[in-house]
């Protein structure tokens, strides 16, 4: 089946330095720390105190930054 | 979905979902890494891009849907291009985490009210697809007061073209640019079909 729609905007790939920037806004905008802090606390299973949703939220930008989500080694 | 070399498994992949989004929100996707650098079993983000007509607005941020209801949407996954086999092959997008959460204005800003989640690779938190209904809209029940808002309320594994076809179906969002419903519905609908038709992965629960 062919659906005439409008053409959407093409999708935006980011690099390293734009996709770090990326994780600290949403880190300081969702949970009020940087996006280093994020990562530091994240690896090191220190995010207890902070809600749980938002902490989630944000980890799924981890790979933004370089880094994996669940702990897989760049190729 | 499938492709001959990863750059097309990944196109075949995120190509529909940035017109799904772009079906009800005036926005695209972005996505981590350069197309050309892509790698196989290496995470790869994908939220909202900036609006172009917006310059406060940041990668990440929440997209605005038309409608009564003042309505928001943030939209993140996690996926992995690896090898398959078969019609599945020889590469193929593997969703691994996603979150897909609803905002409304509260009064005091825009606060989550609905969240869908799931992370294939969770420690410590349910493997299964859930949703967390937000506190501003529980709050005051004496129904688990204080913690209904974590419940992991089980879900089907779902679409970014499901979860927009609650919206418009349930919420009153409307599509962008004067489009007909009918018509986003079907693009949706058919969407989701695909989706299901090669989705894989579902975890184990609990």
């Amino acid at each position: 089946m062919t659906i005439a729609l409008r053409t959407p905007p093409e999708v935006d790939y980011v690099d390293a330095t734009r996709g770090a920037e990326i994780l600290d806004r949403q880190a300081r905008k969702q949970l009020g720390i940087s996006g280093e802090e994020f990562i530091r606390r994240y690896r090191s299973g220190d995010l207890a105190d902070l809600d749980h949703s938002e902490v989630f939220d944000v980890s799924l930008l981890l790979p933004f930054a370089g880094e994996s989500l669940n702990g897989r080694k760049r190729p | 979905m499938a492709g001959r070399d990863p750059r097309e498994a990944f196109h075949n992949f995120i190509d529909p979902m940035n017109r799904a989004l772009n079906c009800v929100a005036d926005g695209r996707l972005s996505v981590s890494g350069g197309i050309g650098d892509l790698a196989t079993n290496w995470d790869y983000s994908v939220t909202t891009a900036r609006r172009r007509d917006d310059p406060t607005s940041g990668e990440g941020d929440p997209v605005t849907l038309i409608g009564p209801s003042n309505l928001r949407l943030g939209i993140r996954q996690t996926i992995l291009i690896v090898a398959a086999e078969g019609e599945r092959g020889p590469y193929k997008v593997e969703t691994r985490a996603y979150s897909y959460r609803f905002l409304a204005d509260s009064g005091e800003g825009h606060r989550e009210v609905l969240a869908f989640h799931w992370n294939l690779d969770s420690v410590g938190t349910p493997h299964h697809p859930h949703l967390h209904v937000g506190s501003p809209v529980v709050s005051g029940s004496s129904f688990y007061p204080g913690t209904f808002n974590k419940l992991h309320i089980p879900t089907g594994r779902l679409s970014l073209e499901a979860v927009l076809m609650f919206a418009i179906n349930e919420m009153a969002v409307e599509p962008t640019h004067g489009r007909a419903r009918a018509l986003v519905l079907d693009v949706l609908r058919e969407g989701d079909r695909v989706f299901r038709q090669w989705s894989t992965n579902h975890g184990d629960w609990y």
